[in-house]
């Protein structure tokens, strides 16, 4: 299996520990990443004042895989969800296709619709298999008890993504249950983290982070998994500000997926960037 | 007038209103606006009965406050990130230098020209650039 990675923006800036342990834990598991040569902003971000904008931008990273001849695998849920609905629209619409190619063949490009474009969960799910990652368990994390987040771009759309019903989302359940640990469900596991508008409002985010927080506290679970760095960035870096406007301590340790896969593969904390989470998962970790 | 300016006032007095409703629509795109609180989660758009798309209307009426030259600066800033960079944040040197010490590869290469160009034939650089000057 061979796959293009596509790294997004915020990835890169600050949350160095998603991709540490992904790059790990996929290519542990014998699924081979190639770098794009070249890429830019996905879109998502500027979707909000310029659709037409987002249309260029996605379609050109789309051109450069297509030049690689390989799908594209991305970490973050909304580069995912905005790549493949310009793929989808350019693949459909002759018409916006061709607009869009004119634009293109002005820096040497053209769309031609060869590749597609998933988040790493969701090709673990489809491609990989469940069964296939619990014959990689090499130490089952029978004491981990977690809850699940799903974020809302790997699903969302439903009719575009056609993936899984994002309000009773299932598949970050399986892989987290693929490891041996125990995954909680709590009220509402669908709530938006609120990230797409913390720029315009923090209030926001840190309601919503701390809502959704105290449920999973309260139904006892240890730790959140999540597949999006975005949603990371939520619940880890405004878990503080959550807990203050709450007036109770919550020290939910938040923890990418890949990094609760790779422990259960026998790899140590460190190789997995654990260490560099700000709320550190030390209780669970006693636990292996 | 440039096509892209489309300004509220015009579609008001285009449908035959005045007044309130010229008032209404120039609440609903301005920088005060409910609109730009949406987290385009899509959940609305995924449970409606009736297949509204209001995820869709929200980017479209954020699109249209754009073209007006209302851009919240949280979109500014991105933009211009982008424009300049190719990706929506300056990544710093030093952030750049440690990758190398957490064993990752270095960063594609990011080539900001073609991008840049790209964005201008949609005329991306002068929304943002009316942007700046509210």
């Amino acid at each position: 299996m061979k796959y293009l990675l596509f790294l997004g923006c915020v990835i890169p800036y600050r949350v160095q520990s998603y991709e540490i342990s992904a790059r790990k834990v996929l290519g542990e598991l014998g699924i081979e990443l190639v770098d794009m040569p070249t890429y830019n902003c996905c879109g998502f971000p500027i979707e909000a004042i310029s659709y037409e904008a987002r249309l260029m931008l996605a379609a050109r990273n789309l051109c450069i895989a297509e030049e690689q001849g390989l799908d594209i695998i991305t970490l973050c849920p909304g580069c995912a969800e905005t790549l493949h609905h310009t793929n989808v629209e350019l693949k459909e619409d002759e018409e916006l296709r061709n607009t869009v190619n004119e634009r293109l063949s002005e820096v040497g490009l053209e769309f031609k619709g060869k590749i597609n474009v998933k988040h790493f969960a969701r090709m673990l799910v489809e491609d990989f298999g469940v069964e296939k990652i619990k014959d990689r368990v090499v130490r089952p994390l029978e004491k981990f008890v977690v809850a699940q987040h799903t974020g809302c771009h790997i699903a969302r759309p439903k009719k575009l993504m056609q993936f899984e019903d994002p309000e009773n989302p299932t598949a970050l359940k399986k892989l987290i249950e693929a490891t041996g640990a125990t995954c909680l469900s709590y009220e509402d596991e669908a709530q938006c983290c609120g990230g797409p508008v913390s720029g315009i409002d923090r209030e926001i985010p840190i309601q919503l982070v701390g809502d959704k927080l105290k449920r999973v506290k309260g139904v006892g679970a240890q730790a959140l998994i999540t597949i999006c760095p975005y949603c990371h960035l939520m619940y880890e870096g405004m878990q503080p500000l959550a807990e203050r406007k709450l007036g109770e301590k919550l020290r939910i340790p938040v923890i990418h997926y890949p990094q609760l896969l790779g422990l259960a593969m026998g790899m140590s904390p460190e190789e997995l960037a654990l260490n560099m989470l700000k709320i550190k998962p030390t209780q669970l970790l006693e636990k292996i | 007038m440039d096509e892209r300016e489309a300004s509220t006032v015009v579609m008001a007095k285009n449908t035959g209103r005045s007044g309130l409703a010229v008032e209404k629509l120039r609440q609903i795109l301005s920088e005060d606006s409910s609109i730009w609180r949406c987290s385009i989660c899509f959940t609305c758009l995924d449970v409606c009965p009736r297949d509204a798309e209001f995820t869709e209307f929200m980017i479209a009426l954020r699109n249209l406050a754009a073209l007006q030259g209302i851009v919240p600066t949280v979109y500014r800033e991105q933009g211009s990130a982008i424009l300049e960079t190719g990706l929506a944040f300056k990544i710093p040197e030093s952030r750049v230098k440690m990758r190398e010490r957490y064993g990752l590869p270095p960063l594609p290469r990011v080539d900001a020209e073609p991008v840049r160009r790209l964005l201008e034939s949609v005329d991306f650089d002068k929304l943002i650039q009316r942007g700046e000057k509210k």
